[in-house]
């Protein structure tokens, strides 16, 4: 319940922090990215499923403050949700390590994905120039971004979904 | 002997991925094709309205903190930037005493042409909500859309006249507007190289870093802090609004033209309020007469 109600809470918050606040942490002309840098935390803390739902709605509610149009975004999450599966596949213990390539090269495929469609619907963006000063620059952004937020989210963890207690054994 | 069983939960995964990646494919689609329809104007236009309030709110939260962070790191250079302001602000009232004659004949003269009411009909006041400005997107959003009478490619101006951009979308009740420093815009322009002459030019968005004037023959005498305005040719802005001031210039023997940087009139960074020019509507160069 806890857990949903926070979920709620951050979901509304992407739009209405994205266009305010994350603007003032513009840093080489990019801010971070808070429906990446939710899904991936969410991801990561609580499992591939709930972020798979998550993606979807994170991304709606990121275009609905958007110029680009509505569902852009929902496409631009598909590779953060993808890498994410490496944790699921235990190629290796740590967690960490997996969480920073999936943001790093989650960014990048955002952008990708982003100037993908727009050049489908006809806008004429250039590839080299959104790789280079967009995509590079939003990847250490966000990098930056997500550690601070997946901390937080580690440690809301324990309070908002305590662990379950093991059934005792015995007398 | 290990063999299916230990495959089965990554099957499971595989297939589960698989579904996902097309269901979120589909979805995006839909969305996509549905928003390029205009069908979801209206849930969008109720979303902004319902996020105003809030956006606003923090708007102003961000503004207050970052002009506290940003006058804390300045301190040094705002006291030696103060005294250049009341410098200017004397040197501005100065000319202001001289105007004042001058304006007091051209409001007679207003009154009696009924200039002045028709050029109030003719503007319409937008507050902005959001600023989306990355390297390859530069837009705002403000809160008056098809019901305040505003159109795709109106021009959009700051409250002190120069030009800001166009309308890029309209939703019944807010807009999205095209900055001039966005990549994907193009502006006709006149530089003021001589009281008498200029010479034209298209001022172009670039990703990063300031808008170039292309198209400038290497032959001009184009120089740094001359005006650059509207030319009004291809119709989609009106003529003589001004755009901003030569920032450099490049001049390279093998080029055919001159290459210089744009210094917008217009603070993008900081914008509040904004006026559309409603009276002027581009025509729509893409459909046949």
């Amino acid at each position: 319940m806890k857990r949903g109600a926070l979920l709620v809470l951050l979901l509304l918050a992407v739009p209405v922090v994205s266009p305010t606040l994350a603007q003032h942490m513009r840093l080489w002309n990019v801010y971070p990215n808070l429906a990446l840098i939710l899904t991936a935390s969410w991801l990561f803390v609580w499992g591939q499923g709930e972020g798979m739902i998550l993606a979807s709605v994170a991304g709606i509610m990121a275009d609905m403050v958007g110029e680009g149009p509505l569902g852009v975004s929902v496409i631009g999450l598909i590779p953060t949700v993808l890498l994410g599966t490496l944790r699921e596949l235990r190629i290796m213990e740590a967690t960490f390590p997996i969480a920073i390539v999936t943001v790093g090269l989650g960014t990048l495929g955002y952008e990708l994905s982003l100037v993908m469609v727009r050049n489908i619907l006809g806008e004429g963006i250039r590839w080299g120039d959104a790789i280079l000063w967009g995509g590079i620059p939003a990847l250490a952004v966000n990098l930056m971004a997500f550690l601070p937020a997946y901390a937080l989210l580690l440690l809301l963890k324990p309070l908002v979904a305590p662990a379950r207690q093991s059934p005792k054994l015995g007398r | 002997m290990e063999g299916p069983p230990s495959f089965r939960p990554r099957t499971q995964l595989l297939s589960r991925i698989l579904l996902w990646l097309w269901s979120q494919i589909a979805l995006a689609s839909i969305l996509v094709l549905c928003a390029q329809k205009g069908l979801l104007d209206t849930p969008q236009d109720l979303a902004l309205t319902a996020l105003t309030p809030s956006i606003n709110r923090l708007r102003e939260l961000g503004d207050w903190a970052g002009d506290w962070a940003r006058a804390l790191w300045r301190r040094p250079s705002l006291v030696e930037e103060n005294e250049a302001l009341r410098r200017e602000v004397e040197r501005l009232k100065a000319q202001l005493a001289a105007q004042t004659d001058a304006r007091e004949r051209l409001q007679e003269l207003e009154l009696v042409l009924d200039l002045r009411s028709r050029l109030e009909n003719q503007i319409v006041a937008a507050k902005v909500i959001a600023s989306h400005q990355t390297p390859h997107s530069k837009v705002i959003s403000i809160d008056k859309g098809e019901e305040d009478g505003l159109r795709e490619g109106m021009t959009v101006l700051t409250p002190q006249g120069s030009l800001l951009g166009r309308v890029k979308q309209v939703l019944p009740h807010h807009s999205w507007v095209l900055l001039i420093t966005d990549p994907r815009s193009a502006v006709n322009v006149a530089v003021q190289t001589s009281p008498q002459d200029s010479t034209m030019g298209i001022v172009l968005g670039q990703a990063q870093g300031l808008p170039t004037i292309d198209m400038v023959p290497q032959d001009t005498p184009i120089e740094r802090g001359q005006l650059v305005v509207t030319s009004g040719l291809g119709g989609r802005f009106p003529p003589g609004i001004l755009v901003g001031t030569v920032k450099a210039v490049e001049r390279r023997p093998q080029d055919v033209f001159a290459k210089a940087w744009l210094e917008p009139a217009a603070q993008m960074n900081n914008l509040h309020t904004v006026a559309v020019l409603v009276s002027f509507i581009p025509p729509d160069l893409s459909r046949p007469p």
